[in-house]
């Protein structure tokens, strides 16, 4: 039986919009170089909403890797919990017109189905004109945050193995 | 982290929408709809291999992921003139009414309802056994009992009570304009909950064929890369052929017994809303759901219709019908690209040229301005049902007849189809138009189902590129209405890539005669009843389900600011 706590990876963001698409280029670079044990999921979300809902609810820990608009320096990393953005009043909208990601966390506590951990794990964004791919000042921040769901993924009990013949 | 930081959000999709109201004696007397960013995203496509466009193209909404998917192989394939599997065609039609019929559920559940419905009167004043005893006369919906009521209004109170409305938060209660009684209110709260499950059930269908949401995997030029083997349990097998007609059975009996009853009693409730906002007569849908291999047979037909003194409706036939794409066309006249030209999307350009100035009678927008035949067209379910009607396609005949005498019946107001262009006539559309497309969807399960059993199990055709170019048009009929994707492509390079979105039909600027936008147009009239909350234009809004985030700013007749509200 799996009596493992299910831990879900989620990326958001648009790829097509150079930084923005931080969220999934992390979580694919995670899947090309990590084995991926099965109670952990990992997925890269985009920017859809209330679709996300399924894969949220599934999970017991949530780690959602984001950009973020802050004053701060771009590529640096600032960690969030559920509770600091609901008491800060944040709309963290994924996409204007559905439903944003905060209320699709709220809806899935209405369904008494939320996850009990969740986290946001975010970067400021340096580029967001329209093109593909990561800025400079962005791209060697991808091994930092995944050094760093390494390291929560240890709190978790679960040590992520490298692959054999990973790229970088 | 530091306490003091303040955090915005970013966006995340190619436009955001300011719209400007002018109000005079409570009502609009003059509108604008601004698009306040560069949409580009067309330009990254350029230089690339077609075959990969798809992919690309569907990162261009977050939601609509799956409809650029299919415009853009859609275009490569008419470009190359090629012929799909009608598997591939049968695997893709299902793919796309499993994604509207989720929209659709989606868009008036929980983006619409709360413009109509007072979740707080729900949840203080509605009496959960008289809600019970309507909702079963309404319908035979097993949901429908004292204690789904119940349990629902607990947890609204729970919510109130907790000051953590959540979901609910951006809802105008006790406003003037909330019509509903607060049964009818409860009853609509507690099938927003349903709706969740139901929205979900019918994605597993884009899951299972497209092998991922949000973004489906399944797709290629020239088919789908879905195998059929009905022996390996990795390919699509009959098991999960009749898994997903078990989650298409139960969504039937939530869009006919609780989506279509639902919008046909708050419709009969809000008479009024069947006049405001009217468009300009002019509707253009196309075809969907291929039934054969070049695209000349669909499920749903399609067409331009022009209301007036003779009603005039010219059907678009095939995927190659040049009336169709020698008649689309987009002006920049008002928006922020260089020059001032009427151009066919072929040979468009996308070059920003923005001004600070604001000019009324010049650039003011960053959405471009669509035509067909010269003039502005609405889009989306209303053009579409309109289109399936003149053509007198059965299943809409039907559900249209339904949906009127359903009202009808309990209204005092006698309405016919000619309410469907207007506000509440674009929900009233697009449930008539979830009702056809499940119907049509189910045909193509028939037919799958039917081919494979005849030994047919070819899914892909290759694609060649010739040399030199190459152009076609990818259409699609949307949830938001006809998307269209044009392709130029040399010697097997993309050249020119451009998308003509539902929401740019209807959210553009002033087009080439400086004819009025369509938003701009339909929010004229409006009635007010306090500028502070201006829930009557976010009615109209979201009637079209924007694709865009917009702020709606409230003018007086001097340009002073009364309100700024976020549509979302």
């Amino acid at each position: 039986m799996d009596t493992h706590k299910k831990i879900g990876i989620l990326g958001v963001g648009n790829t097509l919009l150079q930084d923005e698409g931080f969220g999934p280029i992390c979580v694919e670079r995670l899947e090309q170089q990590y084995l991926i044990p099965d109670h952990v999921r990992v997925l890269d979300g985009g920017t859809a909403g209330i679709l996300l809902s399924p894969f949220i609810e599934a999970v017991d820990v949530l780690y959602i890797i984001d950009t973020v608009n802050l004053s701060s320096d771009a590529g640096t990393i600032h960690c969030f919990t559920d509770q600091d953005i609901h008491s800060k009043d944040i709309q963290t909208r994924l996409s204007p017109h559905q439903v944003g990601l905060v209320e699709i966390i709220d809806l899935c506590k209405l369904r008494d189905k939320a996850p009990v951990h969740i986290e946001m794990l975010t970067t400021v964004p340096q580029e967001l004109y329209v093109g593909m791919g990561l800025s400079d000042t962005l791209e060697p921040v991808v091994d930092t945050m995944i050094a760093l769901l390494v390291e929560r993924l240890k709190v978790q009990d679960i040590l992520l193995k490298k692959k054999m013949n990973a790229d970088r | 982290m530091s306490e003091q930081i303040v955090i915005d959000p970013i966006t995340r999709i190619e436009g955001h929408l300011r719209i400007e109201c002018e109000i005079e004696e409570g009502q609009v007397v003059n509108a604008r709809s601004i698009g306040t960013m560069w949409r580009g995203i067309e330009t990254v496509l350029k230089g690339r291999d077609p075959r990969e466009a798809w992919l690309i193209a569907q990162r261009i909404c977050g939601v609509c992921t799956t409809v650029h998917a299919m415009a853009s192989v859609r275009a490569v394939e008419n470009a190359l003139n090629m012929e799909v599997p009608v598997n591939a065609q049968y695997i893709r039609n299902m793919i796309v009414g499993a994604h509207c019929l989720a929209d659709n559920i989606i868009h008036f559940y929980i983006l619409s309802a709360v413009d109509w419905v007072d979740i707080a009167s729900a949840a203080m004043k509605a009496d959960p056994r008289k809600a019970a005893g309507l909702a079963q006369q309404l319908s035979p919906w097993k949901d429908n009992s004292y204690q789904d009521f119940k349990l629902t209004q607990d947890k609204l109170k729970g919510l109130i009570e907790s000051g953590q409305l959540g979901p609910f938060s951006s809802g105008y209660w006790g406003h003037p304009a909330m019509q509903l009684e607060p049964e009818v209110n409860l009853i609509a709260a507690t099938h927003y909950f349903q709706a969740l499950e139901y929205q979900r059930k019918i994605n597993k269908v884009v899951t299972i064929l497209g092998s991922k949401t949000p973004h489906i995997q399944n797709l290629a030029v020239g088919g789908v890369a879905n195998p059929i083997n009905l022996d390996s349990p990795a390919t699509l097998t009959m098991e999960r052929l009749f898994y997903i007609k078990t989650l298409m059975d139960e969504v039937r009996n939530f869009i006919h017994q609780v989506y279509m009853v639902d919008v046909a009693a708050i419709a009969a409730m809000y008479p009024e809303w069947c006049s405001y906002g009217k468009g300009n007569g002019t509707y253009l849908s196309v075809m969907e759901m291929p039934m054969d291999d070049k695209g000349t047979m669909f499920a749903m037909p399609g067409g331009y219709l022009k209301l007036g003194e003779e009603d005039d409706f010219r059907r678009i036939s095939t995927f190659h019908d040049p009336f169709f794409s020698d008649n689309v066309k987009e002006s920049v006249k008002h928006s922020f690209y260089a020059g001032d030209w009427t151009r066919h999307p072929y040979v468009e350009e996308t070059n920003p040229e923005f001004s600070v100035k604001k000019d009324p009678q010049g650039k003011y927008s960053w959405v471009k301005s669509p035509s067909f035949l010269n003039e502005p067209a609405e889009v989306g379910p209303v053009a579409s049902v309109l289109a399936m009607n003149a053509a007198r396609h059965k299943p809409a005949l039907q559900y249209t007849r339904w949906m009127l005498d359903q009202i009808n019946s309990i209204g005092s107001t006698r309405h016919e189809i000619d309410i469907l262009p207007s506000t509440m006539g674009r929900h009233i559309a697009r449930s008539i138009r979830a009702a056809v497309v499940h119907d049509a969807m189910t045909q193509q399960w028939d037919a799958l189902i039917n081919n494979i059993n005849s030994g047919d199990y070819t899914t892909f055709n290759e694609p060649h590129f010739p040399e030199g170019e190459a152009k076609g048009v990818g259409m699609h009929e949307a949830p938001r209405g006809t998307l269209s994707h044009w392709i130029v492509i040399e010697n097997g390079i993309i050249r020119n890539y451009q998308a003509v979105v539902p929401s740019t039909w209807l959210a553009g600027p002033m087009g080439t005669n400086d004819e009025p936008g369509y938003y701009e147009r339909c929010l004229i009239g409006n009635p007010i009843a306090d500028p502070e909350k201006p829930l009557e234009v976010l009615r109209t809004i979201h009637s079209f389900d924007p694709c865009m985030a917009c702020a709606v700013h409230m003018l007086d007749p001097q340009g002073k600011e009364f309100s700024t509200v976020k549509v979302l």
